[in-house]
């Protein structure tokens, strides 16, 4: 499976915005080899989301500055699967308090530079820190990408999209509505519209979709999307027939519509499930991440007809979004420590790899 | 029976969340500031202002502001002081419920619990939620209220999900009777099973008055409220059907509402007032009486008691709301 052509929608945690310009060395953070079996390399930062296609691993990692608050360090790096300790590369390095979102298509990678609102592309084999500069300033609350375009909702404003092409143009695609987790499936951008009468970051909230062109009106999928963007990262995925996400509270669920919406109650795929967060859909098979306790994050699956939940395939996950897969194997980054606190310089993690549970049948 | 559920009920007292605290000592911590107790009048004193009372049939509670959480029996209270937690005077004030055990959390995440007699080893984890907002003590479990729905865990800890008893619902109050929880909000007062086994009704719808509900209670079958100035009522097995009855009206709005026994008592600005139930014919406020504004649980009562959070005048070079340095009691 090729992921490195299918737009990847990669934001990670939000925190209220704010200019917090700062250059930070390409090379503050490093990779040291492991000698350990499936560990690709050790670095000391939070990963906060992993993204593999056929030869990289692409990871954003931070590192908090003390003291611990909204502001951190990020650094955009990716890595050869096979020697990854030695083929490091890093394509932006930034001190921000706001959202980072990037995605690899073809044989670029695309991000945003949150501190100075930059849209900006490199080759993944690097471009030693001169990448090019698409859009010099865009804000938003969601982003995601496909091949040709940018996909964002400004917080109490428009979903629009930017032209990797004619990036000087903004198209509106939407009313004013105020939208979060934009996810790119198909012809249709998927949504969540906030309640501006509840507390906006907490409710029983609605999954919507528009036509990529913007041709559409905002068509309902489900009002009933229990969700909360407080604490815990909220994840939308889909496959040919079905939109799913995740209810991310302590006692939450796993839930899926029709692509066109749900004529009633969402199904529940999967129930109790503590936090569940980050989805990944992988043929017939869902793995999903999710808290075994506070601050202990594990991956486990099943499949898509009937979902009987594995035991945990990987467990100390990172962080809910420090999880990818390829034709072979589950990528992953874990921690020893409290994921919930480890953030500064004494932050070891792992970056491992563990053979996909269809790979161990015969 | 009735007398003894009733009395649970009194001491089921929410803890509202304050910002983060991190150090979080035990019986073997740094000693709290002094605090006095008397045989008689006033109950307990301190150097520092008192945030809260409790007490239940042995023990008197109390929550100190930025300092420490502490008890001790009715009957000989000095030499029994014992103290649960302490924190850092820099630090958040400390949220705590008092039940059949008592709980606390200085870091708005990790709730603790130790059986009222003290810790013996350890606290337990009864539960850690980034999202925790205000937790509750009733019989044997911790109840909380999260992003959305109120949770509950045994208080010797969670399994890896707690249970749900209500789905949306994050009540500012929760009280409880044998089988159901009961809290207020926006739509008006709900209940549901203790357990999450049914879905939560709503039993008094709020009128769209601009009133506003302060305060539930429970005595024998009945459920009390207040609204501004009132006091009302209804049966509970058929509150959606019937009109609540009006038992008091107030001078100054009504908060704080607990029942005892066959007694009502209520809060109207820093007066202390009770009636016999059923019908509170006649309102007593007590004597004497100047309970302090704000703190978290005001005023307790047991059966041949009450206490409260005695406001003190402060220096006149200091512009500010009376403190609460002492805990006193009289007679019921």
């Amino acid at each position: 499976m090729n992921i490195r052509g299918i737009a990847i929608l990669l934001s990670l945690s939000a925190g209220v915005s704010a200019c917090g310009a700062k250059v930070v060395g390409l090379d503050a953070s490093m990779i040291e080899a492991s000698d350990e079996p499936d560990v690709l390399g050790i670095v000391h930062e939070k990963i906060e989301k992993l993204v593999v296609d056929d030869q990289r691993l692409y990871w954003v990692g931070t590192q908090h500055v003390v003291p611990i608050g909204s502001h951190y360090d990020w650094w955009l790096h990716s890595c050869q699967k096979r020697a990854c300790a030695s083929t490091i590369v890093t394509y932006d390095a930034q001190g921000s308090t706001n959202d980072i979102v990037f995605a690899v298509l073809g044989d670029r990678i695309y991000w945003h530079g949150p501190n100075i609102g930059q849209l900006a592309s490199c080759p993944i084999e690097g471009c030693g820190g001169s990448p090019e500069t698409l859009v010099p300033w865009v804000r938003f609350r969601s982003a995601a990408f496909d091949d040709e375009y940018f996909y964002y909702a400004v917080s109490s404003g428009r979903l629009n999209r930017l032209s990797f092409s004619q990036p000087g143009s903004v198209q509106p695609l939407s009313p004013k509505v105020d939208f979060a987790s934009v996810y790119i499936h198909g012809d249709y951008v998927y949504l969540l519209a906030l309640d501006p009468k509840s507390l906006k970051y907490q409710g029983i909230l609605s999954l919507v979709r528009t036509r990529k062109d913007g041709t559409s009106s905002i068509e309902l999928i489900s009002d009933e999307v229990r969700a909360s963007f407080v604490h815990h990262e909220f994840d939308v995925t889909a496959d040919q027939s079905s939109i799913y996400w995740s209810d991310n509270l302590l006692v939450g669920s796993i839930n899926r519509c029709p692509l066109t919406g749900c004529s009633g109650a969402p199904e529940v795929v999967l129930a109790p499930v503590r936090v569940p967060q980050t989805l990944l859909i992988d043929g017939s098979r869902l793995y999903y991440a999710y808290e075994t306790k506070s601050g202990q994050n594990a991956v486990s699956s099943c499949a898509l007809a009937a979902c009987e939940p594995s035991l945990p395939l990987i467990e100390q996950l990172d962080s809910s979004g420090a999880l990818a897969f390829d034709e072979q194997y589950l990528y992953a980054a874990t921690t020893q420590q409290d994921a919930d606190f480890h953030t500064g310089q004494g932050t070891v993690v792992r970056l491992i790899r563990v053979p996909k549970p269809d790979a161990l049948l015969p | 029976m009735i007398r003894r559920d009733l009395s649970l009920a009194l001491l089921c007292l929410g803890a509202q969340i304050g910002c983060s605290a991190h150090a979080m000592d035990l019986d073997h911590a740094a000693a709290p500031p002094p605090v006095r107790a008397t045989g008689a009048d006033p109950a307990v004193d301190s150097e520092q202002e008192f945030e809260g009372v409790w007490v239940d049939d042995r023990r008197l509670y109390w929550l100190t502001s930025f300092s420490s959480f502490q008890s001790c029996l009715k009957a000989d209270c000095e030499p029994t002081i014992l103290t649960y937690v302490t924190s850092d005077a820099r630090q958040a004030p400390l949220s705590v419920a008092v039940s059949e055990h008592v709980y606390w959390t200085l870091d708005s995440t990790v709730v603790t619990s130790c059986a009222p007699e003290g810790c013996g080893s350890e606290p337990v984890t009864v539960t850690k939620d980034h999202s925790l907002q205000r937790f509750f003590g009733h019989r044997d479990y911790l109840y909380w209220s999260s992003d959305l729905d109120l949770y509950r865990c045994p208080a010797r800890g969670c399994s890896d999900t707690p249970e749900v008893v209500a789905l949306g619902a994050t009540p500012y109050q929760l009280i409880f009777d044998d089988d159901r929880a009961y809290w207020i909000d926006s739509a008006g007062i709900l209940s549901a099973p203790i357990d999450g086994s049914q879905p939560s009704k709503l039993l008094i719808a709020w009128a769209r008055d601009g009133s506003s509900m302060q305060s539930l209670a429970i005595g024998a079958d009945y459920l009390y409220w207040a609204i501004d100035e009132r006091v009302l009522r209804c049966p509970i097995a058929s509150c959606n059907a019937t009109v609540p009855t009006l038992l008091a009206t107030g001078g100054a709005p009504v908060t704080d509402l607990k029942i005892d026994g066959q007694t009502l008592f209520w809060l109207e600005g820093d007066l202390i007032h009770s009636c016999l139930l059923p019908g509170c014919e006649r309102s007593t406020v007590l004597i004497p009486q100047k309970v302090a504004p704000g703190g978290r649980s005001r005023y307790a009562v047991d059966a041949s008691d009450v206490y409260w959070l005695e406001g003190m005048d402060p220096p006149s070079t200091e512009p500010r709301s009376p403190m609460a340095k002492s805990i006193r009691r009289t007679a019921r």
